[in-house]
């Protein structure tokens, strides 16, 4: 048996999710919640890499096709509601002045450490995506539309508090009170996180053209 | 909830979970014929087995494209993960449920 173990960024991903996930079972530290939200993150993540496994080659296909694509939609927005979770930095005064506080700065490495992998997620996510559509002639717009899609999802689970599952559950209450919430505020919300999102992927994620270049 | 629906609940999971276990078992062990690797299909559980098969041997051979593996290895592949994750989202379905207020 034969094992080659190659560290590129599919495995980078993987490992650093788990020596993650051990740290945070192990140390003591206040962002227990980043636990799930890692996990969701990584889920989302790994089943990108599924997508060209499950693209329909017969008309018998296409049902596993469509379930595991529209799993896809729905889990993928958790991989940049992370970047949101900077918030919670909120939890302590940082109060620097008066001296350096290890329990404060300990936590902030955390959650920052959380934050960083999901980024990374994010771009290694966006990447499978693009090689995925790239023979298609309307590429660039559909990637827009998903990123658009990626920061409505993160506004529904942030404010409207509505998890992935909801949309089995209870899709008319979800559809509702999405409808309800949007007000130019919430529009806002959405235009920065869909302009962050594409900062990154212009600062960092290359098409597969680009890569052959470089 | 009754003692007996809980019972029933957690029977089924586990029913779930030990399939899934000894389908992918039997095949690691067709496609490697490797008795380690019987068993890491065996013993990992929630989908490892299939994670570390995956980043060791599957990927590399289909060059980080799951879409380039001969037919049969398709098959079974989508077959395997269409598997794991049913079997993920029926566990999310019952904690969800579990831990929703009543």
């Amino acid at each position: 048996m034969t094992v080659k173990w190659n560290l590129n960024d599919r495995n980078k991903a993987r490992i650093l999710f788990f020596a993650y996930m051990a740290v945070l079972f192990a140390a003591e530290n206040v962002y227990s919640f980043m636990i799930f939200n890692s996990f969701l993150a990584f889920a989302a993540l790994e089943i990108s890499y599924l997508l060209p496994l499950f693209r329909p080659k017969t008309k018998g296909e296409w049902p596993a096709g469509l379930f595991v694509y529209l799993l896809f939609l729905l889990m993928s927005p958790n991989v940049f509601y992370i970047v949101t979770d900077l918030i919670h930095l909120n939890f302590f005064p940082f109060r620097y002045t008066a001296g350096l506080v290890v329990r404060e700065w300990w936590n902030y490495f955390l959650l920052v450490t959380g934050v960083l992998l999901a980024i990374f997620y994010y771009i290694t996510m966006i990447r499978s995506i693009r090689s995925l559509l790239a023979r298609f002639r309307w590429s660039g717009l559909i990637l827009l539309l998903f990123v658009v899609l990626q920061a409505v999802g993160i506004f529904i689970g942030r404010f409207l508090r509505f998890h992935s599952v909801h949309l089995f559950t209870e899709p008319l209450a979800l559809l509702g009170e999405f409808l309800n919430s949007i007000t130019p505020d919430a529009l806002m919300f959405i235009g920065w996180i869909t302009i962050l999102q594409l900062l990154i992927i212009w600062m960092f994620s290359h098409s597969a053209k680009e890569q052959t270049h470089e | 909830m009754s003692e007996w629906t809980l019972y029933a609940i957690r029977t089924g999971l586990i029913v779930l979970t030990a399939s899934f276990q000894i389908y992918m078992a039997v095949s690691l062990y067709r496609l490697e014929k490797s008795v380690l690797w019987a068993l890491i299909g065996l013993l990992l559980p929630f989908g490892l087995n299939v994670l570390l098969y995956q980043a060791v041997k599957l990927e590399p051979a289909s060059r980080y494209d799951l879409g380039k593996l001969p037919a049969d290895r398709r098959k079974l592949w989508r077959r395997t993960h269409l598997l794991l994750l049913l079997q993920y989202m029926i566990l999310f379905g019952v904690v969800g449920w579990f831990l929703s207020p009543a």
